[in-house]
C-alpha cells in the first residue's frame, strides 16, 4: 500500500487559537472510479469552514488518474491505494493503518457534497450529544429539496427501513437531532477511538449492510448514533450504475444474516435465527411460485455463504460480544419492532412505493435493462433456431467432422468403452469420452442418434453464446452483456464452422468465452477481482478453467491449443497496458489448468503420454505447410465455405471504443482483449503462411479466441460509453458513439444474410449415397483410404505432403468413433510409406501394397460434400501429381461415374481385412514391400463387420489374416479354444486355429483403459457438481 | 493516461497493419515434387511397358528380352496383353545375374494378331527390351517405363502399293480401366483424324495407319489420350526394290525442350531427322546442335517448326557434315516449345553397308548410370556429355555371370561425344554398364551382319531432364 502523506490544509490555520480549541477531523473519502462529480466532492471538503480538517482519499479501484484529479483540487490531500481490497468497508478500514491522530473521522463516499458548515455542525452536535456516530441529512444530489436519508431504522433481522418517504420534500420536518439505529455510510462522523475499538467496518461485508453492522456494534459499546439534520449533504447514490455490479438482493441478504449472527445476544439469536430461517423459506417458496429462480439462488446463497464462514463468524462474534457495554435490551429497544420486510411487503402490496420489497417480486421484468436483456436473448435464440431450421428438421449431413453415428447408439458406447479404434490401421486408443456420453444420451433417447447429432452441432453454439453473455457479467452492466452476446452471434465464426462442418471451430466457439472468463479471473485484475482473495480465487478459477478445457477436449482433442493463446494474449496485454498485476498468477495457474484439464480427459491424456505426445493429435492433418487462408479472411472470420462480407470489419470500429473512451479497468481490459485477438489471429496467420515446422489444427479453432475477444470488446464498448463518455468533455468522443453503433449494425448484416439456407450453408447430403462401396458382407471387410485437403476429409486426417491428409476407415464411411486422430499411430506408418511411394512414382503396384493393408478403395476427395450439394467454388482440387500417380497404378481401377467431388479407385488386388488363407500364404514376405512382387492370392474374406466382438464361420485348415495393427489383446477363439498367432506379411497378425467352425474375434479391453474412464467420470462429476454448487449457491466474485 | 492510451492504440493497430503488410508477401506452398515426365526409360520404376508387335506370321513378330545387369538374381513377371479380348496370360521368370532371358510373346497370347506386354521386375538393374522380326527385317527397341497421355509419332509412310510402306500404331493399355484416345494425322496428302478410339483395359489395339491415311509419303501422328493412359509404339515396314526394312520405335511422350540423337553420320546410311511441333498454336524455334568428338564445332541447323507440323531434314544433304564422321545431334527448342525428334537411318539394298532401316527417338534425359546390352559385330556405343560446363569421367564395364568388370574409362569434355566400338568393350553380346561422374547420354548402334538397330540405353537411378542441364 503506497501512501503519499502531505501536510494538511494550510488555509485553515489562520486562527491558531481556534485550532487549539477544536478537535481535529480527518475526512476519509473512499473512491471507486469516481465520475466527474469527484472534484465537487473534494471541493466541498476543501471549502469547509471547519479549521482542523484533513482529507484522506482512499482509492478502492486502482484508478490511474485519481492522483492527478485530486492534486488539482486538493493538493494537500492524502491518497491511499487500497485497490487490493474488495468493497467499501475494507477500503475504509485502511485508514486505520495510517498514523491517525485526529479525534473524528468523517467517512464519506466519493459521491457526496457537503454544505460548507456540515463538518462543523456534525462535530458540534457530536460533542454536544456525546454521540459516537453522527450522521447528516442526506438529500438528492440533483434535487437538494428532496430528502434521501435522515438516518435509518432497523429491525432485529438487520433489515433497514427509511425514516423518510421516497422523494419526500425537505420541509425541515426532520430537522431535530434524533437518535437513529443506523446512519448510512454515505457520510458519517465517527469518533476515531470508537472506530478503532470497533476495528472499523466488518471487512467481509463488501457492500450493503456495513453501516448497520457498524452502528449496531457502536451501540453495543454504549455509543449513541444520532442524526444532525442541520448538517446537509447531497448524495448521488448510484452504486449499481457505477460499479456495474447489480447484486443488491444477494449481498443484502447475506450481510443481514451475518450482522445478526455477529451482533445479536445469545438469547436473541436463538429466536432471531429460526425466524430468519422461516422468513427465508417463505421467501424461497414465493420466489419459486413466481418462477424467479435468481431470487431463489440469492436467498439460498445467503445461508450457504454464512454457513461456510461459521468459524470466522464465531470468532468475530466472540470479539464483539466480549466488548459489549450496553444492555441488549437497550439496544433492542432502539430497533424497530416486528419485521421491516413484512411491513414493507404489505405496504408494497397495497400500492405504496414502487421501490418496496413487495414489488421487487414482480419488478424484474419492469426494469428496462432486464427487459432488454430478455428480449435480446429471445432474438438471438430465435436467430439461431431460425437459421438452423433445416439442421433441426433434417439433421446435419454426415460431412467433414459431422460424421454419422454408428448404426446403433450401443455400438458407439461399445467403441468408447472398448479402447480400440478401427480408423487408419487400428490402434489401442480411446474414443473421446464426449462421443461416448453422446452415445449414452442417444441410447437414453431411444437409440435414435439424430437428435443428439443435431445438438452436438448446435449445443456448442449456445454454450459459446452463454459464455459471451457471462464474459462481462462481472461488470453488472446488462447492456454490456447484451453487446457481447449479440456481437458473438453476429460474428461469422460459428456459422462458418457449421458450413465447413468443423467441430474444432464449433468447440473453439463454445470454449473461448469461458476461457477468457477463467483466465481473467485467475489474473484477478479489475473488474475480475475475487472476494476470496487472489490466490484462493486463482486456484478456484484454475480448477474451473481446467474443467472447461477438459470438457472441450473430450469432444475435440485439439481444443487445448487455444489455451496458451488466451494466456499469452492476456499476458502481453497486461504488459502493454502497463498493468502487469496478476501476470505471475497466470504463469502459476497454467500448470494447474493443464493438470485439471488432463484429469478431465484422462483416457486421452494417457493415450497422449503413451504415444510420447504425438503431435498428430493437434495437427488436424496439417504439416505446417502454407495454406491459402489470408489474414483478411481470418479477421473476417471467414474460414470455410462462407466468404463473409468485408462489412464484418466494421465491427472493428466498435471494438476500438474501449481504447478510445475507456478509462481505468475499461481501458485495461480493452487492451487485454485486443491482444488476445491479435495473438489468436497471429497464430492462425503464422500457421497459414507455413512459418511453423509443425501442423496446427483448423484455423477456425485458432481464431476462436479472437472471436470471443471481439465479442468482449463490443460489450466493453457499451461499458465505456456508460461510464466514461459522460466524464469526457463535448467533442469527437460523442461523435464516436453513433459511428460505432452504425458500424456495429452494418458489420452484423452479413451474418443476418446467412439464415437464408436454414442450415448455415452446410451441405444438404453427405457421401453415404454417393459412394460405390460394396457391402462388406459380400466379400469381407475392407478399408477405404480417403485422401484430400484436411478441410474436406470426412474425419481428422493424418498429414501427407502437398497440403493433403489421409484417413483410412473400415467398411466405408467413417463414424464419430473414427473422427479424431488417435495419438497412437499403430501401424499407420505403413500406409504413409505406401502413399509416399505412390505419389513419388516409386511404385505402379500400389494395389498390391494397399491390398496387404486391407484397402479396397482409394478415394481422392475434392469437396466437403458430393455434387450437387457442393459447388466447384468450394473445391480443394487434388494436385495433378497425385491424380497422375494414382492413375499410373496397374492394379487400381478408377470407378467411372463416381461423384464429381471424388475420384474413386477400386483395388483389384485387395485382400479382406480379415481373410482366411492357406497355411503359409505369406511365405517369402518379410515386409510389406515384398507384396509388390509376391501378391497375396487365394484369400477369402471372413469375420466381416465392425466391432470388438466379431463372430462368424471360418474354413477348416486355414489361417486367419487380420490386417490391422498387431495387438495381443485381440484374440481369436474357435469353440473354446484360443488360436495361436504369428506375424504375417511382415507386420500383421495371422491366427492359426486348430480347426474351422464358428469363431469369435474379440478385443480384450485392458483394465487400465476402463479404470481411466471410470476415474475420468468420477473427476468429471466431482468438478461439475462443485462448479454447479458454487454457481448457484456460492458465487463470490 | 493519454500517453498510455496512444501507445496501446499504436501497438495494437500497428500490429494489425504489419500483419496485413506481411501477409501480402507471396506464400510458398508445399507442393508435390513434380515427377519428370521423361521418355527415356529408367530402371527405377520396376514396371516396363512394351507396346509390342505382331503375333506369329505378322509383319513384326515380337519377343521380349529381359536383361539382368545386376550381380544378384532377380525375378520378372511378364503379362502378355493381346489385341483380342481376354487373350492374356502371365508368366514369372527367374533372371540370373548377368544373363538375358528371351520370351516369345505370341506364345503367351496365341489368339491375338498383335501382342504387347507389361513386365514387372524386382531389381533396378534389370531392363526390358523388345525385338521384332518380320519379312522386311528385324528391329529392336527399349520398352517404356511410363505410360503417357500425349504422344507424337513424327514420321511414317503408307505407300503400300508403290513402295511397300505400311505403318501401324500399337496402343497398349496396361491399366484396369478403358482408355480413350483421339488421333490426328498430318500427312503430305492432307490431315485426317480418328476420334474416341477405345482401348480396352489390359488390351492392345493396333491402328493400321495405312488404311486411314493412304498413299502418304510422310505421315505424322499426334495422340491425345482423353481418358486413361497408354504406351504407344510405331511399326513401319518398307519393302521396295531399293529399300527394305522394319523399324519399330516408341512414340515420343509429350515432347521435350531438349533431346539428343546420339548416333548419326556413321556412313553408308541416309539419316533423316524429323522434328514435330505438337503445340497447337505456337511455332517452335529449334536449333539442331551438332556434337562431335571435339575436333570441330559446326554451326547448328536452325529450324522453325510451325504448330502441328513436322520438319524433315535429310542429313546427307548437309555437305558440311560429310567429313565429320559420327556425331550426335542435340535438338534444343529456343522458345521452350517442346518438340518431338526422331532419327530414321536407312541403307538401300544397293549400298555397301548393312541394308535396312533403323529408327530411334530423341533421348530427353541424362543419367550417371546406364545399362546398354550390346550385340556383337560392328556395333558401337555412343556416349554424349550434354553439359556445356562439366567434364564427365566415364567408366564402361561389362557384366556377366561372374560379375562386373571394368572395360575402359575415358573423359568427355563439355558438349562432347564419343563412339566406342563394341569390340573394344567385350566379346560376344556383352551387357554393358556405363557409369559417369556427370549425367551423360548413352546410345547404341547395334549393327550386325544382316541388320542394324539404333536405340538408347536404359538409365539407372536419377534421370535429369536435359533442359535442366547447363
Amino acid at each position: 500500500m503506497a501512501a503519499t502523506v502531505e501536510p494538511s490544509r494550510p488555509d485553515a490555520e489562520s486562527a491558531p487559537e481556534t485550532r487549539a480549541a477544536t478537535p481535529s477531523v480527518t475526512a476519509v473519502v473512499v473512491t471507486h472510479n469516481p465520475g466527474e462529480w469527484f472534484e465537487e466532492t473534494i471541493d466541498s471538503l476543501v471549502s469547509q469552514d471547519y479549521p482542523r480538517l484533513d482529507i484522506m482519499v482512499i482509492d478502492g479501484a486502482g484508478d490511474t488518474d485519481l492522483a492527478e484529479r485530486l492534486r488539482e483540487v486538493a493538493p494537500a490531500a492524502t491518497l491511499l491505494d487500497a485497490s487490493d481490497t474488495v468493497g467499501f468497508a475494507a477500503a475504509a478500514n485502511t485508514a486505520m493503518e495510517t498514523d491517525l491522530s485526529s479525534a473524528f473521522l468523517l467517512i464519506c463516499h466519493d459521491d457526496v457534497a457537503l454544505a460548507p458548515d456540515a463538518v462543523r455542525t456534525l462535530v458540534t452536535e457530536s460533542l454536544r450529544s456525546n454521540a459516537g456516530i453522527t450522521g447528516p441529512k442526506l438529500v438528492a444530489w440533483d434535487h437538494p429539496e428532496q430528502l434521501q436519508h435522515v438516518g435509518l431504522v432497523a429491525d432485529r433481522f438487520a433489515v433497514t427501513d427509511e425514516v423518510v418517504e421516497p422523494a419526500e420534500l425537505d420541509q425541515e420536518q426532520y430537522d431535530a437531532v434524533t437518535d437513529v439505529f443506523v446512519v448510512p455510510t454515505a457520510c458519517l462522523l465517527v469518533r476515531t477511538t470508537l472506530f478503532r475499538e470497533l476495528s472499523g467496518y466488518d471487512p467481509v461485508i463488501t457492500r450493503r449492510g456495513e453501516d448497520v453492522d457498524l452502528c449496531w456494534r457502536a451501540q453495543l459499546r454504549g455509543a449513541r448514533v444520532i442524526v444532525a439534520p442541520d448538517a446537509l449533504v447531497r448524495h448521488r447514490e448510484q452504486l449499481v450504475e457505477r460499479t456495474g455490479v447489480d447484486d443488491i438482493r444477494r449481498t443484502r441478504a447475506r450481510h443481514q444474516l451475518r450482522t445478526v449472527m455477529v451482533n445479536s445476544s445469545n438469547p436473541a439469536l436463538l429466536v432471531t435465527l429460526p425466524l430468519m430461517g422461516a422468513l427465508a423459506v417463505g421467501e424461497l417458496f414465493f420466489a419459486l411460485v413466481t418462477l424467479r429462480f435468481s431470487h431463489v439462488r440469492d436467498v439460498a446463497h445467503a445461508w450457504v455463504w454464512n454457513v461456510r464462514r461459521l468459524g470466522e463468524t464465531r470468532r468475530r462474534r466472540t470479539f464483539v460480544r466480549s466488548s459489549v457495554e450496553a444492555a441488549d435490551a437497550d439496544v433492542r429497544a432502539l430497533q424497530q419492532l416486528g419485521s421491516v420486510r413484512i411491513n414493507a411487503f404489505i405496504r408494497g402490496q397495497i400500492g405504496r412505493g414502487e421501490r418496496r420489497f413487495g414489488n421487487e417480486l414482480v419488478s424484474a421484468m419492469q426494469t428496462g435493462t432486464t427487459r432488454f436483456a430478455v428480449l435480446s436473448w429471445v432474438l438471438v435464440v430465435l436467430f439461431v433456431l431460425f437459421g438452423s431450421r433445416q439442421l433441426i428438421t433434417d439433421g446435419p449431413a454426415a460431412v467433414g467432422d459431422f460424421a454419422a453415428f454408428p448404426s446403433s447408439a450401443g455400438e458407439l458406447v461399445g467403441d468408447w468403452w472398448s479402447g480400440w479404434v478401427h480408423r487408419d490401421l487400428g490402434s489401442a486408443a480411446a474414443v473421446p469420452t464426449g462421443y461416448g456420453l453422446a452415445g449414452i444420451m442417444a441410447w437414453i433417447l431411444g437409440g435414435s442418434p439424430g437428435f443428439v447429432r443435431t445438438w452436438l452441432v448446435l449445443g456448442p453454439v449456445f454454450v459459446g453464446l452463454l459464455g459471451a453473455w457471462r464474459l462481462l457479467g462481472v461488470t453488472g452492466s446488462r447492456r454490456a452483456q447484451i453487446g457481447s452476446l449479440v456481437g458473438y452471434a453476429a460474428l461469422p465464426l460459428a456459422w462458418a464452422s457449421i458450413a465447413a462442418a468443423s467441430m474444432p471451430g464449433l468447440i473453439g466457439f463454445a470454449l473461448s468465452p469461458w476461457l477468457l472468463i477463467g483466465v481473467l479471473r485467475i489474473q484477478a485484475s479489475a473488474p475480475y477481482r475475487i472476494a476470496t482473495g487472489p490466490v484462493r480465487g486463482a486456484i478456484r478459477a484454475s480448477i474451473g478453467l481446467g474443467t472447461a478445457v477438459g470438457l472441450a477436449v473430450i469432444f475435440e482433442p485439439t481444443a487445448g491449443l487455444i489455451v496458451p493463446v488466451v494466456f499469452g494474449g492476456l499476458l502481453v496485454g497486461s504488459l502493454i497496458a502497463v498493468h502487469p498485476a496478476g501476470a505471475h498468477r497466470l504463469l502459476g495457474a497454467a500448470p494447474l489448468v493443464m493438470l485439471v484439464g488432463a484429469l478431465v480427459a484422462l483416457p486421452q491424456t494417457m493415450d497422449l503420454v503413451n504415444s510420447r505426445f504425438s503431435w498428430d493429435v493437434f495437427a488436424g492433418g496439417r504439416t505446417g505447410a502454407a495454406s491459402t487462408v489470408s489474414l483478411q479472411a481470418l479477421t473476417r472470420f471467414s474460414v470455410g465455405p462462407i466468404d463473409s462480407d468485408p462489412l464484418v470489419w466494421l465491427l472493428g470500429i466498435a471494438c476500438l471504443v474501449p481504447l478510445l473512451l475507456g478509462r481505468a479497468w475499461r481501458f485495461d481490459l480493452g487492451v487485454r482483449l485486443w491482444t488476445v485477438a491479435l495473438c489468436s489471429w497471429g497464430l492462425a496467420l503464422v500457421a497459414s503462411r507455413g512459418l511453423l515446422d509443425f501442423g496446427l489444427a483448423d484455423p477456425a479453432l485458432l481464431i476462436a479466441p479472437a472471436a470471443a475477444a471481439v465479442a468482449g470488446l463490443l460489450g466493453l464498448a457499451v461499458v465505456a460509453v456508460e461510464h466514461d463518455l459522460r466524464r469526457a468533455g463535448f467533442g469527437w468522443r460523442q461523435a464516436l458513439v453513433p459511428i460505432a453503433l452504425v458500424a456495429a449494425v452494418l458489420g452484423s448484416l452479413p451474418t443476418l444474410g446467412l439464415v437464408e439456407t436454414g442450415r448455415w450453408g452446410l451441405a444438404r447430403r453427405g457421401f453415404e449415397e454417393a459412394m460405390p462401396f460394396v457391402d462388406p458382407g459380400v466379400d469381407g471387410s475392407y478399408r477405404v483410404v480417403w485422401i484430400g485437403a484436411p478441410e474436406v476429409l470426412p474425419a481428422e486426417g493424418r498429414p501427407l505432403e502437398g497440403g493433403l491428409a489421409w484417413v483410412a476407415t473400415l467398411d466405408g464411411l467413417p463414424t464419430v468413433a473414427d473422427r479424431t486422430v488417435a495419438p497412437d499411430l499403430g501401424s499407420a506408418g505403413l500406409m504413409v510409406g505406401v502413399l509416399d511411394n505412390v505419389v513419388s512414382g516409386s511404385t505402379q503396384r500400389a494395389g498390391r501394397l494397399l491390398g496387404g493393408l486391407g484397402v479396397r478403395y482409394v478415394v481422392l476427395l475434392e469437396r466437403l460434400a458430393p455434387a450437387p450439394y457442393s459447388s466447384d467454388s468450394q473445391a480443394r482440387p487434388t494436385p495433378d501429381v497425385v491424380i497422375d500417380a494414382f492413375g499410373r497404378q496397374l492394379d487400381l481401377r478408377q470407378i467411372v461415374g463416381s461423384n464429381s467431388a471424388t475420384r474413386v479407385y477400386e483395388n483389384t488386388e485387395w485382400t479382406s481385412v480379415r481373410a482366411a488363407a492357406v497355411a503359409g500364404f505369406d511365405q517369402g514376405v518379410t515386409e510389406l514391400a515384398d507384396l509388390g512382387v509376391e501378391p497375396l492370392t487365394g484369400t477369402v474374406g471372413v469375420l466381416s463387420g465392425i466391432g470388438h466382438e466379431i463372430t462368424g464361420p471360418i474354413p477348416e485348415g486355414t489361417e486367419i489374416l487380420v490386417s490391422q495393427t498387431p495387438d495381443t489383446n485381440w484374440v481369436l477363439t474357435v469353440g473354446d479354444e484360443e488360436a495361436a498367432r504369428r506375424v504375417a506379411n511382415g507386420w500383421a497378425h495371422a491366427f492359426v486355429p486348430v480347426s474351422g467352425g464358428d469363431a469369435q474375434l474379440s478385443y480384450q479391453t485392458p483394465f487400465s483403459h476402463r479404470a481411466a474412464i471410470m476415474a475420468q467420470l468420477v473427476v468429471l462429476v466431482l468438478l461439475v457438481t462443485d462448479r454447479l454448487r458454487r454457481q448457484f449457491w456460492g458465487a463470490e466474485s | 493516461m493519454r500517453a498510455m492510451r496512444v501507445s496501446a492504440i499504436i501497438v495494437i493497430l500497428g500490429s494489425l497493419v504489419v500483419g496485413f503488410v506481411l501477409d501480402r508477401e507471396p506464400r510458398t506452398f508445399d507442393e508435390f515434387a513434380a515427377v519428370d515426365r521423361l521418355g527415356v526409360p529408367s530402371t527405377s520404376s520396376g514396371t516396363w511397358f512394351c507396346p509390342g508387335g505382331s503375333g506369329e506370321g505378322g509383319p513384326a513378330v515380337v519377343g521380349i528380352e529381359i536383361v539382368n545387369a545386376g550381380t544378384e538374381p532377380a525375378t520378372a513377371e511378364v503379362a502378355a496383353l493381346g489385341s483380342t479380348a481376354g487373350d492374356q496370360s502371365s508368366t514369372q521368370v527367374a533372371l540370373p545375374p548377368g544373363e538375358r532371358v528371351a520370351i516369345a510373346l505370341p506364345e503367351l497370347a496365341p489368339d491375338s494378331e498383335w501382342v504387347g506386354a507389361v513386365v514387372e521386375v524386382d531389381s533396378s538393374m534389370v531392363i526390358v527390351e523388345q525385338s521384332h522380326e518380320g519379312p522386311t527385317g528385324t528391329d529392336r527397341s527399349t520398352c517404356a517405363t511410363r505410360a503417357g497421355a500425349s504422344f507424337v509419332v513424327t514420321d511414317g509412310a503408307t505407300r503400300v502399293l508403290s513402295d511397300g510402306e505400311e505403318m501401324t500404331l500399337l496402343l497398349l493399355n496396361p491399366f484396369q480401366e478403358d482408355a480413350v484416345v483421339d488421333i490426328s494425322f498430318v500427312a503430305d496428302v492432307g490431315p485426317d483424324s480418328l476420334d474416341a478410339v477405345v482401348v480396352p483395359g489390359q488390351q492392345l489395339v493396333a491402328i493400321n495407319v495405312t488404311d486411314e491415311v493412304t498413299v502418304a509419303r510422310r505421315v505424322a501422328a499426334s495422340l491425345d489420350v482423353i481418358a486413361g493412359r497408354l504406351s504407344v509404339g510405331r511399326v513401319q515396314t518398307r519393302e521396295s526394290e531399293s529399300l527394305r526394312g522394319l523399324a519399330v520405335t516408341p512414340a515420343v511422350v509429350d515432347g521435350a525442350e531438349v533431346s539428343v540423337l546420339p548416333i548419326l553420320g556413321t556412313g553408308q546410311t541416309i539419316d533423316t531427322v524429323t522434328v514435330t511441333n505438337p503445340h497447337g498454336t505456337e511455332a517452335a524455334e529449334v536449333d539442331l546442335e551438332i556434337l562431335t568428338d571435339g575436333s570441330v564445332s559446326p554451326d547448328p541447323i536452325e529450324l522453325t517448326v510451325r504448330p502441328g507440323r513436322t520438319v524433315r531434314i535429310d542429313m546427307s544433304t548437309e555437305d558440311r557434315l560429310g567429313e565429320l564422321g559420327a556425331f550426335s545431334l542435340m535438338a534444343r527448342s529456343l522458345n521452350g516449345i517442346p518438340v518431338a525428334v526422331m532419327l530414321e537411318s536407312s541403307a538401300g539394298l544397293a549400298t555397301e553397308g548393312v541394308p535396312g532401316t533403323a529408327a530411334v527417338v530423341g533421348i530427353d534425359g541424362a543419367s550417371k548410370m546406364w545399362i546398354a546390352p550390346m550385340e556383337g559385330g560392328a556395333g558401337s556405343l555412343a556416349v554424349v556429355n550434354p553439359s556445356l560446363t562439366s567434364i564427365a569421367t566415364v567408366e564402361v564395364s561389362v557384366v556377366d555371370g561372374e560379375g562386373q568388370r571394368l572395360a575402359l574409362s575415358l573423359e568427355l569434355g563439355p558438349g562432347r561425344r564419343t563412339t566406342i566400338p563394341v569390340s573394344e568393350i567385350g566379346e560376344g553380346r556383352p551387357i554393358v554398364i556405363v557409369e559417369a561422374t556427370a549425367p551423360v547420354i548413352v546410345g547404341r548402334d547395334l549393327t550386325g551382319f544382316t541388320s542394324r538397330q539404333l536405340l538408347a540405353g536404359a538409365a539407372v537411378g536419377e534421370v535429369t531432364p536435359l533442359s535442366r542441364i547447363e
